[in-house]
């Protein structure tokens, strides 16, 4: 029985080892009603990650929990409660959403005719158009509707926005932003496009070649980060000194000029900068994109 | 839950699914095979040889269609993540993938047994007939389950399409090989059903080849780490 104190995700040294790619002993954990994004370049493991929380593939080693069922022993129950919608997933293109509708229904007795409908108008989608004629947007609209109308506890959102226009976008994270008003619905939703998921997470996990690099809650990545313009007498020495600070992550200079992206660079860190005859000129925050570029050009340690 | 428990309700819905989105074509392919029983029924030397190859070629045919499209284009047209991401095992899965391929199958295949056994015994066919032709349906039978087998568990296309077309050609080898069989050619032209010894072996051996297939199968299925 999984109560609001039961994690939607507990995942603890999950190991996957292909011939070309591993994922390296990832941790992760996401609270019921929490939305986590999971930030990553292509082929970083976000997918495969997905794929192992929902059952598709088998991990080598690891313990992972979903919503307090062992994977892949609980897999049934946790399907059950669980909605996953990647972006390499297809509905049956010779059939109607109509017919996928009451395909879903049959299963799931939690399935929501009256907000199946709503969902319909919102996404501008016909129930008796067959598959083939959707366009991309269209589709990944109709596999949100499928998931969404069922009321799932958890929703793992591989890539969602991916491919899409910019209406169908907006239309996608909007439903999604409205959805997640409910406080025991978690989220997993993986993107490379960082804005989305800034807008969206309040916990963000940030992947790089099968490795966890950082993982943290959405605001504290925020105000963490800063990046810090300095000028003052520059030569390699100094250059190194700054460099091996622990809180800077990157240090480049152009002439007298130096930028250096820290994280936590509160008022002692400014003050050891002036110490070595550095004059700050600007600090101004992040954007989460920047911090994973960042992050992940500095190894990643959180 | 235990993965190694099967939920037939499930598996039944599963089933149903790959019916209805397969019964079209396959109405299609009952129509051409009522087309070969009827010119076999005709009596002439001509439209005999022309329906019996109608029947063949379309068994073997609606046989390729169900693999194809049930088991192989659910990879390869992405529809298999969302089959794989509703309340089911791997097992539910392999499990509802046999049995409706069986099901599919079975629909034209009982077809023209049936009408083959009908048109033998109820026309002036000779009733001799009986047993080659069950034995040349017992091999597109067994055809049929290995390339299933095949489909349920190697991914690659290449080999999928490499072992179907492989046993659609040992067809005619086969019909030519039962016809050197003493104890079964020379009983073909006579009203007499001869159930020889030689006809129950290879009875035999097709059924065994298809349990063999069929446990290898769920042996790898249930050792595999990917289902997509």
């Amino acid at each position: 029985m999984t109560t609001l104190e039961t994690p939607a995700l507990k995942v603890r040294g999950l190991q996957k080892n292909y011939a070309d790619f591993a994922l390296h002993n990832i941790d992760l954990d996401l609270p019921t009603g929490q939305i986590m994004g999971l930030v990553g370049a292509n082929g970083a493991g976000k997918s495969t990650i997905m794929r192992i929380l929902i059952g598709l593939i088998k991990a080598d080693q690891g313990s992972i929990e979903v919503r307090g069922y062992r994977v892949p022993d609980g897999q049934v129950a946790i399907k059950r409660e669980v909605g996953y919608v990647s972006d390499d997933m297809r509905l049956y293109k010779a059939q109607t959403l109509r017919w996928h509708m009451d395909f879903i229904k049959s299963i799931y007795p939690d399935w929501d005719e009256a907000y199946a409908g709503q969902l319909l108008k919102r996404f501008d989608l016909r129930a008796h158009q067959v598959l083939r004629g959707f366009s991309h947007g269209q589709r990944v609209k109709a596999l949100l509707l499928l998931i969404l109308a069922r009321r799932p506890k958890l929703l793992l959102l591989d890539e969602p926005t991916t491919g899409l226009d910019p209406v169908a976008r907006i239309e996608v994270l909007e439903a999604l932003a409205e959805v997640l008003r409910d406080e025991e619905r978690s989220v997993l939703f993986s993107s490379h496009n960082t804005m989305d998921v800034e807008q969206l997470s309040d916990t963000i996990t940030f992947l790089h070649q099968g490795r966890l690099v950082a993982s943290q809650d959405k605001e504290s990545f925020l105000s963490s980060w800063r990046r810090v313009v300095c000028q003052g007498q520059c030569h390699d020495a100094l250059l190194e000194r700054v460099r091996a600070m622990p809180e800077v992550a990157s240090a480049r200079n152009s002439g007298s000029i130096i930028e250096l992206k820290v994280r936590d660079g509160g008022d002692i860190f400014q003050s050891r900068l002036q110490q070595l005859g550095l004059t700050i000129t600007t600090v101004e925050p992040m954007n989460l994109e920047d911090i994973f570029v960042t992050s992940v050009r500095a190894g990643g340690s959180q | 839950m235990n993965t190694h428990s099967l939920d037939f309700p499930m598996i039944k819905l599963l089933v149903l699914k790959d019916w209805h989105i397969y019964q079209k074509q396959l109405a299609a392919y009952v129509v051409g095979m009522l087309i070969g029983l009827t010119l076999v029924s005709v009596g002439k030397n001509w439209s005999f040889y022309l329906g019996a190859l109608i029947l063949l070629v379309l068994l073997i045919c609606a046989g390729g269609f169900a693999i194809q499209s049930s088991v192989l284009n659910e990879r390869k047209e992405h529809t298999l993540p969302f089959v794989m991401s509703l309340p089911v095992t791997p097992m539910d899965f392999y499990w509802s993938k046999l049995l409706a391929n069986t099901v599919i199958y079975l629909v034209p295949f009982s077809l023209v047994v049936g009408g083959t056994v009908f048109l033998v015994l109820f026309t002036p066919l000779p009733d001799g007939l009986l047993v080659w032709s069950l034995l040349i349906y017992g091999f597109l039978a067994m055809t049929f389950c290995v390339s299933l087998c095949v489909a349920l568990v190697v991914e690659s296309e290449g080999w999928n399409i490499f072992v179907q077309i492989g046993l659609s050609t040992m067809v005619s080898p086969f019909i030519m090989g039962i016809g050197q069989i003493d104890a079964i050619a020379q009983n073909i032209k006579t009203a007499n059903i001869v159930w020889s010894l030689p006809a129950l072996g290879i009875f035999l051996a097709q059924a065994i080849v298809m349990l063999v297939a069929l446990g290898i199968t769920s042996w790898v299925q249930r050792r595999k780490t990917s289902f997509l």
